[in-house]
């Protein structure tokens, strides 16, 4: 779980086997946040900036051919907040965004969705959406 | 300069792949999307000879990384255009007398390549009703894949419009979790199984609506009609879902090769079981060519003819 403390993010990290060196940049994120109901307020709707948000389940395949790229964007993209909702977990928020068919992927700009994908698309088209 | 070019990630694609790559070719993949093709798309494939069950997308996912592990090369890149090298072209490539002829140029929207051989890989897709606001409700209550988005539609009314398999399979599916589900068919008999039609009759939720075509997608945010028309009193009738499964067939996206290659009138590619087209040198492979059955194994067989006619061009 994110809590916003580079501390205690870097410890849970590390649990994880990961090296510091591929975990921040500059006190940055760099994995997807998974969001919750308890969370989503907080993290999206409240947040001065771009989110980017992935609606994703474990049985849908083109949500696993995405998983990797939202990945490598949380990774590379420190300006743009990374994260991930499980329709399965999270129907409420889903619903809220008439999430209807996953991936669906939509952009936050200062906690108003900005832009919305649907459907497993290239890397190059994602980070097209954040622009 | 590549010795194979293969066009689409598919199945018959990535399987080309590995073989052309074991046959000591140099290969590049073109893929507009994400590899894997259609079979990312099902949570369950039961008939691939040699594996009981798999995923679609672990079978996807298997096959990139064995041709990766042989040393593919892969872009990200839609092809717009293949055209047959000239003269003039070759030689200021080479910068030397020995002219090579039959080479292919390969366009993407990104540049252009040169290969000796092609192989075409491009699949299918799910056809589209073709009306207007299509677009733009998909995801928003049209889907083309019923046990993908199906449990989106939990509770409510939903119609399925189609009449073979895979529309009497999704109404079936979608029965077990939707209040409500209408059959639109624009016929009066199907073309799927018997047996299929028999169950979904006994289904009290299951309603037919026979002879009708989708005419209009009605809704704010999200779809929350249909306008049907009677193809027979040509009647139009309205009809509240907040969910519409298309599942009138596939299609193949053979359009930008239709100056080159031959095709049938259904735009699949005119090629034979040695999946040789009629230009000396380009090949098709899988589900974008005329044939019959439109499978993984026969798109992984496809693949292997191909990739092995084209190690010798
Ligand atoms: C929901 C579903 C379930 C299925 N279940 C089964 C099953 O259980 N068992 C089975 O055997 N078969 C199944 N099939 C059928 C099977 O998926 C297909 O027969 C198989 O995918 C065909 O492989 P292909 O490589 O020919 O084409 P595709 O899988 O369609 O791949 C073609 C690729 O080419 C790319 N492409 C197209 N045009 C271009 C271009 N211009 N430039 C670059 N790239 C391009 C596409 O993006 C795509 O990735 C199923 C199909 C669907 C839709």
């Amino acid at each position: 779980m994110y809590t916003g403390s580079a501390d205690a993010e870097l410890k849970n990290s590390r649990s994880a086997g990961s090296t510091d060196a591929e975990l921040k940049i500059g006190g940055k994120r760099m994995a997807a946040l998974h969001l919750t109901t308890e969370n989503f307020r907080k993290e999206v709707l409240e947040y001065e900036g771009v989110a980017m948000v992935d609606f994703w389940a474990s049985w849908c395949g083109p949500c696993q051919m995405v998983g990797p790229v939202i990945e490598e964007i949380a990774a590379e993209r420190t300006d743009v907040k990374v994260c991930k909702v499980n329709v399965d977990e999270q129907p409420d928020i889903a619903g809220k965004y008439n999430v209807m068919s996953i991936p669906t992927i939509i952009v936050f700009k200062n906690g108003e969705p900005a832009t919305v994908s649907v459907g497993a698309k290239p890397k190059a088209e994602l980070l097209a959406l954040l622009s | 300069m590549k010795d194979v070019i293969i066009i689409g990630a598919g199945t018959a694609g990535l399987t080309a792949a590995i073989y052309a790559l074991r046959a000591g070719k140099s290969v590049l993949v073109l893929e507009q999307g994400n590899y894997g093709g259609q079979i990312i798309n099902t949570p369950k494939v039961e008939n691939y000879p040699g594996i009981e069950q798999i995923s679609g997308y672990e079978f996807a996912a298997g096959l990139y990384r064995q041709a990766e592990k042989l040393g593919m090369e892969y872009r990200s890149e839609k092809v717009t255009d293949i055209r047959l090298e000239d003269g003039a072209e070759a030689r200021e490539e080479l910068s030397s007398a020995s002219l090579e002829t039959g080479n292919k140029i390969v366009e993407t929207t990104e540049q252009s390549y040169r290969a000796r051989a092609v192989i075409l890989a491009t699949g299918a897709k799910n056809r589209p009703l073709g009306i207007e606001k299509e677009a733009e409700y998909t995801g928003r209550g049209i889907s083309y894949c019923a046990t993908c988005d199906g449990m989106f539609f939990r509770g409510k009314k939903v119609a399925v419009v189609g009449g073979g398999n895979t529309a009497l399979e999704d109404a079936a599916f979608l029965s077990n979790y939707c209040e409500k589900v209408y059959l639109i068919h624009r016929r009066e008999a199907f073309r799927g199984e018997e047996k299929l039609v028999k169950e979904l009759r006994k289904k009290e939720n299951v309603e037919f609506f026979l002879n009708k075509t989708v005419q209009e997608l009605e809704g704010g945010a999200t779809l929350q009609a249909v306008v049907l028309r009677d193809k027979i009193s040509g009647e139009e009738s309205r009809l509240e879902i907040s969910g519409l499964f298309v599942a009138i067939g596939q299609m193949p996206e053979n359009g930008v090769f239709a100056g080159l290659v031959d095709l049938d009138e259904n735009g699949y590619i005119l090629a034979g079981e040695d999946c040789r087209t009629n230009v000396e040198g380009i090949f098709a492979a899988g589900d974008c060519r005329k044939k019959t059955v439109r499978q993984l194994t026969t798109a992984a067989a496809d693949g292997a003819v191909a990739a092995l006619a084209a190690a010798q061009v």
